[in-house]
């Protein structure tokens, strides 16, 4: 008994050893980060105020969320993610079935997704300002493209991963069209799904604050942008954390609503092809 | 009907439907349909493309971006590969920083750029400090995976053979990550382009990205869209380049 | 007693009713940019809302800050706003010869008597023979400044390099963190920092003589606006007319201006003096148009020479002249 008792103890003691030194890692990094930052700042290498003291940016984030202009800015930008997100994802959805079903459409149009997937898509800014204007519609079409690609991609990808026999029963059951995508290749396509939805929200969330940045009135990236030129740089910080806390935060409650069933994702850490 | 007909080759099938898309393009815009100065036709704008050589020095900025693209990919891959290394080597420091890297592969980190502006200044080595930072963590995390997931057997045969922990590292485990962690250099280089181009846009400063901005700044929206196709063109390049090379050292592997 | 009381008040709330309806239909709503928030010459439209000028005409304005040059024209042509002001001349005629639906409606400064460059008095430059090699901002592609820097460095032969920095602020910090060698900006800003010696003028706007008699900004409107909404552009013409003589006659104008660019009432009053004549701020016509169309060859604006009678679409100037 006292064998086994042991015999079983142990990984879990080495476990609970490796777990411990996890955090010292951890808890020792953001120390290291935390000092490293405050002695830059106080070393006088760089400009005065371009590394500014925890402390400030700490005040920094109690006068924004008592700024009720903050929360307008939060607000839109918020809205703008959001929305390019559905319109972006649904027809990357929409495009990635149709480059799947079929293997002949999908070699001829699939190779140009790629290219253009890896093509940096604020450079279609400049077209999208004068189309929609220099308020959300620019943003949120931004944000639109940039998330298409991985969608339809990742879903192409999954449609052909579906196991053919599926297909098969469904040709010999006669189902129509509808049925098929309903019964077989939606549930099929959950875990591509889920990751194309991880993938561009990120991306995304860059689109729609780059074109905030370059020309807006509102929202989060204009925000931080006026704070640049004010030179409040711990304002501008402070933003720049939330947005931040905002993607990932977004990204963390993707992967937890859609669930990836089985380990097989574990593994592999997945990165967009922004 | 001949099959050549209605199924062409993909390749042959991809420039046909180019061709139509262009032959659409033009006649849409001629015909009023679509905004002639938000829309110019193909015809307005391939005429552009000697334009921006001579007057807009195309050559010099697409070299700019490219050279700085390869700058940042190249020491966002030599960090990322030590930095994967000693992820994979020290298992605390894995398990410790592996979901770190994780979330800052996906943060918006080209939003950084006017930190970066700050301390760097307005000249390239903001743009390959951003472009290094882009490129940094996907190395990081595909080169770890890579040598995690080589196979233990693999790692046991070269040590029954005597292998010193160099020839380990040589013989067994890089060539047997190499796919994994070429897939990490990859992404390395497209997240570099991506945010060499966005910081240039942004900021105005540097080679096709400041390109595309002054152009549309002069409403010159044709020759923009020649730069733009250009950029395309540059992706299509490193994504090209970057395949073949695969294909290549995995069968020299 | 009772039913009186009631009807008196159902035909008081009725009436009520009935005149701030009346009162909403006839307040049509305009969209305003304003690029450069808290200079003098932007805050007109600004000072002229808060004195109830636009109002009374019946408008009523929503102010829109955008950043100068291409940006605004950009906001207009996306029909994000309705009119534009106080933007550069040089890029609208090249967007308009490009096809681009804007109108001129009015001129909005002619010279360039605000305008100023400046370096940090640490790097030793003091005039533009020392700007070698070094940056020069300017606020956006298109804009005033574009062309004064432009213009400038033309005039001096000196071969340095013009960058686009955006607004005031924002390219103060940037000459402050070593980022551009020689910033731009307009009075009351950094006034007080020329003063205690921090920052050193290497040159002024209207150092370059051709400028000084050719209007260089103006007010503009989309086209399809124009041909609309004509009458409440004009009745917007007119108003700012009578806001731009109201500023200058009101003290109240001043104190609007100091607190827009948080400085002391006496600063903003001797900037207005020294740096704004009114001349210089007459909506009335657009000069030195033929200057104009050779600098917007010269600096690459439009494709080919052309004449100021090939641009004349461009031009509807709405503002009535006075008797």
């Amino acid at each position: 008994m006292v064998a086994v008792g042991q015999m079983n103890d142990a990984p879990r003691r080495r476990r609970l050893r490796i777990s411990n030194s996890v955090t010292t890692y951890r808890v020792v990094a953001l120390v290291l980060l935390f000092a490293l930052w405050e002695i830059a700042g106080a070393s006088g290498l760089f400009f005065r105020g371009v590394i500014p003291s925890t402390v400030l940016i700490a005040q920094a984030f109690v006068r924004l969320f008592g700024d009720p202009a903050f929360y307008t800015h939060f607000g839109i930008t918020l809205f703008e993610i959001v929305v390019g997100f559905v319109i972006g994802s649904s027809l990357g959805v929409v495009v990635g079935l149709a480059l799947g079903i079929n293997r002949y459409t999908g070699e001829v149009f699939e190779p140009m997704l790629n290219y253009l997937a890896s093509t940096p898509k604020v450079v279609f800014l400049p077209i999208l300002l004068i189309l929609f204007g220099i308020g959300v519609g620019s943003k949120i079409s931004l944000g639109a493209i940039s998330c298409f690609f991985p969608m339809a991609l990742s879903v192409a990808a999954g449609v052909r991963t579906i196991n053919p026999m599926f297909l098969r029963v469904g040709q010999s059951l006669n189902l129509s069209f509808g049925h098929r995508i309903r019964n077989i290749y939606i549930p099929a396509l959950l875990p591509p799904i889920a990751t194309g939805l991880r993938l561009g929200f990120g991306i995304a969330t860059v689109g729609c604050l780059m074109s905030e940045i370059k020309l807006s009135n509102h929202g989060l990236g204009y925000a931080a942008m006026q704070a640049y030129n004010r030179f409040d740089i711990p304002t501008m910080l402070a933003l720049l954390l939330i947005i931040f806390t905002l993607a990932g935060l977004g990204n963390y409650l993707i992967g937890r609503f859609v669930r990836l069933p089985g380990p097989t994702n574990r593994r592999t850490t997945v990165l967009p092809p922004r | 009907m001949p099959t050549w007909l209605i199924r062409p080759e993909p390749i042959y099938a991809r420039f046909l439907f180019l061709g139509v898309l262009l032959l659409v393009w033009e006649f849409a815009s001629l015909a009023g349909l679509m905004s002639r100065f938000i829309v110019p036709p193909p015809s307005e704008i391939f005429p552009t493309i000697s334009v921006l050589f001579s007057d807009y020095d195309l050559t010099g900025s697409f070299l700019r971006t490219f050279g700085e693209t390869f700058a940042a990919a190249g020491l966002g891959a030599l960090g990322g590969i030590l930095g994967g290394w000693w992820l994979h080597h020290n298992r605390v420091a894995g398990a410790a920083y592996t979901d770190w890297m994780a979330a800052i592969a996906a943060a918006p980190l080209v939003l950084l750029f006017p930190l970066f502006l700050v301390i760097f200044g307005r000249n390239a080595a903001t743009i390959i400090a951003m472009g290094t930072v882009a490129s940094l963590p996907p190395v990081v995390l595909k080169t770890k995976e890579g040598l995690d997931n080589v196979r233990g057997v693999l790692v046991d045969v070269g040590r029954t053979f005597g292998l010193t922990r160099w020839q380990q590292v040589k013989m067994i485990m890089f060539p047997a990550s190499l796919p994994t962690i070429f897939t990490g250099l990859r992404l390395g280089l497209v997240f570099a382009l991506i945010n060499v181009v966005g910081v240039e846009y942004l900021i105005g400063f540097g080679g096709m990205g400041l390109l595309i901005a002054d152009l549309g700044d002069r409403f010159e929206i044709a020759g923009m869209y020649a730069a733009i196709c250009f950029v395309i063109l540059t992706s299509i390049c490193f994504f090209y380049l970057t395949e073949k090379l695969e294909t290549w050292l995995l069968s020299a592997r | 007693m009772r039913k009186q009381a009631l009807l008196a008040a159902a035909f008081t709330s009725a009436l009520v009713a009935t005149v701030s309806l009346a009162s909403a239909q006839t307040l049509e709503t305009l969209k305003v940019a304003l690029p450069q928030k808290g200079n003098w010459d932007t805050g007109i439209v600004e000072f002229g809302m808060k004195a109830g000028i636009f109002k009374e005409a019946g408008i009523d304005v929503q102010p829109v800050y955008t950043q100068g040059g291409a940006a605004t024209v950009q906001a207009v042509i996306s029909g994000s706003v309705d009119v534009a002001m106080q933007t550069g001349l040089l890029g609208l005629i090249g967007a308009y010869v490009k096809g681009a639906p804007v109108r001129v409606i009015s001129a909005a400064m002619t010279g360039s008597p605000d305008l100023y460059f400046y370096a940090r008095s640490d790097k030793g430059i003091k005039s533009l023979k020392d700007a070698e090699g070094k940056t020069v901002s300017y606020s956006a592609a298109g804009s005033s400044t574009h062309l004064v820097v432009l213009s400038m460095l033309d005039m001096a032969k000196v071969k340095a390099r013009p960058t686009a920095t955006g607004g005031i602020p924002g390219t103060y910090t940037q000459v402050m963190s070593g980022q551009i060698d020689i910033g731009w900006a307009v009075p009351p800003f950094g006034i007080a920092d020329v003063n205690s010696g921090k920052i050193t003028i290497v040159a002024k706007g209207n150092d370059v003589p051709a400028l000084r008699e050719e209007t260089i900004r103006v007010n503009f409107a989309n086209a399809e606006t124009l041909s609309k909404r004509r009458d409440l552009l004009v009745k917007f013409s007119t108003a700012y007319a009578k806001a731009l003589d109201w500023a200058y006659q009101d003290p109240k104008a001043i104190a609007y201006f100091a607190e827009g660019a948080e400085v002391s009432q006496e600063i903003a009053a001797e900037s207005r003096e020294k740096f704004y004549p009114k001349e210089a701020m007459q909506p009335y016509e657009v000069k030195g148009l033929d200057l104009a169309m050779q600098q917007a060859l010269e600096f690459k604006f439009i494709p080919k020479a052309m004449t100021a009678k090939e641009v004349a679409g461009l031009f509807d100037m709405l503002t009535p002249k006075p008797k």
